[in-house]
């Protein structure tokens, strides 16, 4: 109940569709990721009822938009995973890239990949297929091993790191390489020697690291989480930091009720030296490590006592002391769709002043709960980023309404954001459409422009509906005026 | 905002074969750094539970420890088609010199387990109940049972023949 009234309305602004369509009914769109540079902004997910990778573009920062998708080259194969980029420093040349799944002979659970990557120089003109040029990440093994959760890292000019988890060698490894021409060709930067299936990127200055799960100490049911970094724009790497967290409890890396195996998360992100990684612990809740340079600084869960009963797909974003983290809660029961059960979940954010010691929140960024497949679960990541003092989401509402699940996007004014959080300002505001949403410690009144009290409300999250016009809130002695158009 | 989605599919991946199959039921090692030989290593069981012939690894590799990134494989894998493994203990003989991890993959998922060796033959036994998706795609394809160098310098890796004990 604590967490339906905390996430009773939405505090971002209105959600824009990504997806464009109603799926079909018990079919989803999935793993949902995004990227941003200047006003380029990446929103991509699979369509399970396509069978595709879908990239959605706006190249003029989320006024207008365009889609393409990659589908698979052959017949019995599938492809997932995907991911995107921007490049620093030319907002027209993005990446797509994701996994192109094929079936081995070694029975149903014998999954082999090759990592698909794509660049297009176009702008605009990325809307185009023949605007794009795609290659094989690394050598092409024909499918010969499994390959897996590749993420990008964009570093200027045509140079990208790429990362992905294979069993070339073996082991379930995490690899990178890197292209210096815009994926015409690739050279490896090595691998990691511990089994690892999960690496997320983080840049910050002209440090980049490297997230890793590890799996060397499962024997005694415990998952690690660390980094590694590099100082040379990822030509060479050091030892970062870890921490291992026990699942002896479970004996699983799966929760109670989502299906997937949401403790091999480690998102990070990273700010002047600081570092942090974000993962499901084997309570299922979202936790985050947190260092100073390599020195751990602490381990703790975002939200405890509200922001669903299993938390999953943490994602980070931070700049400064803060760091903002957003995640999928469970909420509740919901029913079933054909043979899969479905929960209620909603999407939630909470953020910290003082890199990850105490948090605020959580409150909602999806606008409602809704009906997630829970078996088999669709989601490995969600799209959250900080960029321009705004944060960006993106994330997939499975089942509306038990049909037309949908992918969204939305954003935030984090001018607000950053002064709540620091405790300047007592009210966040948030414009949606017909009103605003409200999140306050204390009562706020709102005047008309005349000076005409229009409504007091008490401490807390509220939307309240209001026509275009000018406002002004009170709140104490701060105040704040809202336009409203 | 008026939201509009110009939907074009584009099929802009390459064209190309079948997955490539590699050879099941026998061992994968770097032959570069890596010299096999038939071992004499043996763990008797019953003949529907027994898998593999013994063989003996020496090697040598420089970076298995001490090194944040690898880019020289020391990695050795025996990978089997076998894909009805439903729980159940995997055991074989292992002796030699040098830290090793043993990684097991399976249609259950993954588990693993370290040892050291010191010249004494030591029986490995593998609860492969215990193992865990480390994936989103759940299991880990048939049978893989590999060998992971963990110091640095000559090696010596003897590994029997495979039991795998099941329920019936």
């Amino acid at each position: 109940m604590l967490l339906i009234a905390l996430l009773m309305d939405p505090p971002f602004a209105s959600e824009m569709d990504m997806s464009g369509r109603d799926v079909a009914t018990c079919q989803i769109d999935e793993e949902v990721t995004m990227a941003k540079g200047g006003n380029t902004i990446l929103v991509s997910y699979i369509s399970e009822e396509y069978g595709y990778d879908i990239l959605v573009m706006s190249f003029d920062g989320g006024n207008s938009w365009s889609s393409i998708a990659y589908g698979p080259s052959y017949s019995g194969c599938w492809v997932g995973d995907p991911a995107v980029a921007v490049q620093p420093d030319n907002p027209n040349k993005i990446y797509f890239a994701g996994i192109e799944y094929c079936q081995g002979s070694g029975g149903s659970d014998d999954v082999r990949g090759e990592v698909w990557f794509c660049t297009c120089s176009a702008g605009s003109g990325c809307a185009s297929g023949s605007s794009w040029s795609c290659t094989y990440v690394g050598q092409n093994d024909s499918w010969a091993y499994f390959k897996d959760k590749e993420w990008l890292l964009a570093m200027g000019g045509s140079r990208v790191l790429v990362n992905f988890t294979s069993n070339m060698y073996g082991d379930n490894n995490l690899f990178i390489y890197e292209t210096t021409d815009d994926g015409s060709t690739w050279n490896p930067i090595g691998y990691l020697n511990i089994p690892s299936t999960v690496g997320y990127w983080a840049k910050s200055g002209s440090n980049v690291y490297m997230s890793y799960n590890d799996f060397s100490d499962i024997n005694n049911w415990n998952i690690g989480v660390g980094f590694i970094y590099s100082t040379d724009g990822g030509s060479t790497w050091n030892s970062g930091g870890e921490v291992f967290f026990s699942i002896a409890g479970s004996q699983t890396t799966a929760c109670p009720h989502d299906a997937r195996p949401a403790k091999i998360h480690d998102h990070i992100t990273a700010s002047g030296n600081k570092v942090a990684i974000s993962f499901t612990d084997d309570d299922c809740k979202a936790n985050v490590a947190r260092w100073q340079g390599t020195t751990p600084i602490g381990v703790s869960q975002i939200s405890p006592s509200a922001g669903g009963s299993e938390q999953i797909l943490p994602m980070l974003a931070s700049y400064g002391n803060y760091i903002y983290a957003m995640w999928q809660g469970r909420t509740g029961d919901y029913g079933s769709c054909g043979s899969s059960p479905v929960g209620e979940w909603g999407t939630g954010w909470a953020a910290s002043p003082d890199w990850g010691s105490t948090w605020d929140g959580p409150y909602r960024v999806s606008s409602r709960d809704y009906p997630f497949r829970e078996d088999p679960s669709g989601h490995d990541y969600l799209g959250w980023l900080i960029d321009g003092g705004r944060l960006y989401a993106a994330w997939g509402n499975d089942f509306y309404t038990d049909d037309g699940g949908h992918v969204l996007f939305t954003y935030s004014s984090v001018v607000d954001v950053g002064e709540f959080v620091e405790g300047k300002a007592p009210f966040l505001v948030f414009y949606t459409r017909g009103g605003i949403n409200i999140i306050s410690r204390k009562p706020v009144r709102i005047y008309d422009v005349s000076g005409r009290l229009i409504e007091s409300i008490p401490a807390g999250e509220r939307f309240v509906n209001l026509n275009p016009g000018v406002y002004v809130l009170h709140s104490g002695d701060y105040s704040k005026k809202v336009i409203l158009k | 905002m008026m939201l509009t989605i110009f939907m074009q599919i584009a099929l802009m991946g390459q064209k190309h074969g079948a997955p490539k199959d590699l050879p099941a039921n026998q061992w994968y090692y770097p032959v570069e750094r890596v010299e096999v030989k038939k071992g004499s290593l043996r763990l008797e069981a019953d003949a529907g539970k027994v898998f593999g012939e013994p063989v003996i690894f020496r090697g040598q590799c420089m970076n298995s420890e001490g090194v944040v990134l690898k880019k020289e494989n020391c990695t050795i894998y025996y990978r089997t088609d076998i894909t009805d493994v439903k729980g159940g203990i995997l055991k074989f003989m292992v002796r030699g010199k040098g830290k090793f991890r043993i990684s097991v993959y399976s249609p259950l998922g993954y588990t693993m387990k370290t040892i050291t060796l010191k010249g004494e033959p030591v029986e490995v036994s593998i609860d492969l109940s215990k193992s865990i998706a480390i994936t989103q795609h759940g299991s880990a394809g048939p049978l893989r049972i590999v060998f992971t160098p963990l110091e640095n310098g000559k090696f010596v890796l003897e590994v029997s023949n495979f039991v795998l004990e099941q329920e019936e």
